[in-house]
């Protein structure tokens, strides 16, 4: 009868164990780092993405990042996403050059012609799949800035970085193991730290 | 019987007409690729997106006919259009709907890995309705025992699509709002940019109406906010409006007022900026300032100094002599250099005559206008020429340098020193006529005394003299000798 007590105190012990290491992974979330330059009175219901800028050595990397941040948005009723095809033909308007930022009076013109609050642009400091034996870890490092588009200023910016293995729950459970997926993950964290700044808090017009 | 036939005839007739009002066509462009560059593309898998949403009841507009409308639009790049392409593919085809699809990642070998975006975009309002993005491993797929794992790209792929499209109906796109903008403003151009008040200052815009749009849709400018200008047509969707350029000095806002019958809108298009001033700049001329001249003999440094910098259109920079005849020019368009040399030379790479000189900069801003600075400078080539007199004053031996006319002496050096190398003196000073004293030398001395002097004046040119021997200068006062007088007669007390 003692050595059953002894068993069942140390099956207590790995389970105490066990469940105080998931608590000590669950504390180690990353947030976005949000820095605030102006503050909007107003919610954010409509956007527009300028082309993003890659500084990695990932082909493409820009367009895959950018496009999937615009699928995140879906997912929030009443905010309209201007059409990347009319942001391009403004590009080629007023002669903006990619990698190229506009300046403010172009900025204000692309908010008026577009028609929305806001104008975020991007860019890719860092994008990665390392192999490391039979798994991926993908890793990107991004700078987001938002504009207020009637003013053309700056209002927030945004720096992230993130790993598919910040993700890791229990062995291989919860790793993120391509870059696209891990885009969809940060924008979603993303949207949801900017929603304090009024962003996409929309009544489904 | 005849009323049988009537009425099944009447009744296909009916359910053909109001087919269009039911189905819902979409436009399923192919498949872009990045994971093959900007221009990949996948048609394969095109037409399995164009399938599965068929079988969701979408009508595909045939991919053969799509092609040739990308061709006639010279749509080169896959993944958007603009708006105004969007609502000629509604006209053309019916196309409520576009269907964007990205592979955002792909791999074949060393494990497999696909990533894909889907947007459907409505071609009225040129939003997107529905979007998703989803992505893929090998990993991500393991199961037990390895049963039923992806082998390739393509088992990936119609995993992927399945879930993509699962939560997908016809419902979640058709309810969405539509928010249609009636009038699509493209090819905005003000010109120019920078004007001199008065300048006749142009507008053009292209509007596409949408199909059902206000036909009394009226077109203004306001420039400044209160001048209003209206837009006349000057082609089947071309507008524009003229105005003189404002009389005040400044940026002026320029907006495009759209008046519907019971709204109006107003876009921002854009700005130009009166310009009535001239630049105001300098040149600085980096030579040597003797008397009231700049004074060069090599290189002159022309460097232009701006008072308040503004941009440029362009400018020009020459060269004159006397005459305002042109010695040597050049021009750019655009911002001016940071600096200009001129090795008095001429066009064609000959020196030019030593003699007074105007260099002249002109230059334009972007309203044209012109600005234009002379200044005068001197180009003189002339090398001095050492003058070195030796003497004996008790025993010693003096050296004395002579001043030039025309020479304005910066330094000069002298050494002597012995035919066998030992240098006796070595002095420099800078100021013309000096005198260097010897010390005594030795009564059996036969060496040579060598002596190498330079003068340097402030234009950088530097003469040099070498005497082989300096007692070959040597002014030597030799003492009176009384002639003797030849007695032409005998004399008696000899």
């Amino acid at each position: 009868m003692n050595g059953w007590n002894r068993f069942k105190k140390q099956i207590l012990r790995v389970v105490l164990l066990f469940l105080c290491l998931i608590s000590v992974t669950a504390c180690a979330v990353r947030q976005p780092e949000l820095q605030r330059l102006d503050s909007q009175a107003e919610p954010i219901c409509s956007v527009a993405f300028l082309p993003f800028v890659n500084d990695s050595k990932f082909d493409m990397g820009e367009l895959i990042v950018q496009r999937i941040m615009v699928a995140g948005l879906h997912n929030y009723p009443g905010l309209k996403i201007a059409n990347e095809g009319d942001v391009r033909q403004l590009f080629h308007e007023l002669r903006i050059f990619p990698k190229e930022q506009p300046v403010i009076e172009q900025m204000q013109i692309i908010g008026s012609r577009l028609e929305v609050q806001a104008l975020i642009a991007g860019t890719i400091k860092e994008m990665v799949e390392v192999s490391q034996d039979s798994e991926v870890n993908p890793v990107i490092e991004i700078h987001l800035q938002v504009y207020d588009a009637e003013s053309g200023q700056k209002m927030w910016t945004t720096f992230y970085r993130r790993e598919g293995n910040d993700f890791r729950k229990l062995m291989h459970f919860g790793l993120i193991n391509t870059v696209s997926e891990l885009a969809k993950t940060m924008a979603k964290e993303i949207y949801s730290e900017w929603q304090h700044e009024g962003f996409a808090q929309c009544e489904k017009q | 019987m005849l009323f049988f036939k009537t009425s099944i005839l009447s009744f296909t007739a009916l359910l053909l007409l109001c087919t269009p009002c039911w189905a819902t066509t979409a436009a399923v462009f192919p498949v872009e690729d990045l994971s093959r560059g900007s221009n990949g593309v996948n048609f394969e898998f095109s037409e399995f997106i164009s399938s599965s949403l068929e079988k969701k009841g979408l009508d595909i507009v045939p991919m053969d006919q799509l092609i040739s409308f990308m061709a006639r639009k010279r749509i080169r790049r896959l993944g958007f259009l603009d708006s105004a392409t969007m609502h000629n593919l509604s006209v053309d085809f019916g196309a409520q709907f576009i269907i964007f699809t990205t592979i955002t990642q792909r791999k074949d070998e060393n494990g497999l890995s696909l990533g894909l975006v889907v947007h459907i975009l409505q071609t009225t309002s040129g939003r997107i309705v529905w979007s998703k993005s989803q992505a893929v491993n090998d990993t991500d797929t393991r199961r037990m025992l390895a049963l039923a794992e992806p082998e390739s790209v393509n088992d990936l792929w119609y995993h992927l699509v399945k879930d993509l499209f699962n939560d997908f109906s016809i419902e979640n796109i058709t309810g969405t709002d539509n928010n249609s903008a009636e009038v699509i403003i493209s090819n905005v151009n003000i010109s120019p940019k920078y004007a001199q008040s008065g300048t006749e200052m142009n507008c053009s815009i292209t509007q596409n109406r949408k199909g059902d749009a206000d036909s009394s849709i009226n077109f203004r400018l306001a420039v400044s906010g209160r001048d209003f200008y209206p837009m006349t047509a000057y082609s089947k969707s071309g507008l524009r409006a003229s105005w003189p350029a404002s009389e005040k000095e400044g940026s002026k806002p320029v907006s495009l007022i759209i008046d519907f019958t019971s709204d109006k809108k107003i876009l921002y298009l854009g700005s130009y900026t009166v310009d009535n001033s001239p630049p105001e700049l300098d040149i600085r001329l980096k030579g040597v300032k003797i008397g009231k001249n700049i004074v060069f003999s090599k290189t002159l440094p022309i460097i232009p100094i701006w008072h308040k910098r503004e941009p440029l259109s362009r400018w020009k920079i020459s060269i004159l002599k006397k005459g305002d005849v042109t010695v040597l020019s050049n021009e750019g368009s655009g911002d001016l250099p940071d600096r200009f040399e001129w090795k008095g030379q001429r066009k064609d790479g000959t020196i030019v005559d030593p003699g007074m000189y105007q260099v002249r900069l002109q230059v334009w801003d972007l309203a044209s206008n012109n600005a234009s600075i002379t200044h005068q400078v001197e180009y003189r080539q002339h090398t001095p020429q050492p003058e070195v007199q030796a003497n004996l004053v008790e025993d010693k031996l003096v050296v004395m340098l002579q001043d030039q006319e025309s020479l304005v002496l910066k330094y000069w050096t002298a050494r002597i020193l012995f035919s066998d190398g030992e240098t006796l003196v070595e002095e420099q000073g800078d100021s013309l006529p000096a005198t260097i004293t010897l010390p005594a030398l030795k009564k059996d001395e036969k060496r040579a005394l060598e002596c190498l002097v330079e003068y340097h004046d402030v234009l950088g040119n530097m003469g040099r003299k070498n005497i082989k021997d300096l007692r070959q200068l040597l002014i030597i006062e030799l003492p009176v000798i009384e002639e003797e007088i030849i007695q032409d007669e005998w004399l008696e007390s000899f």
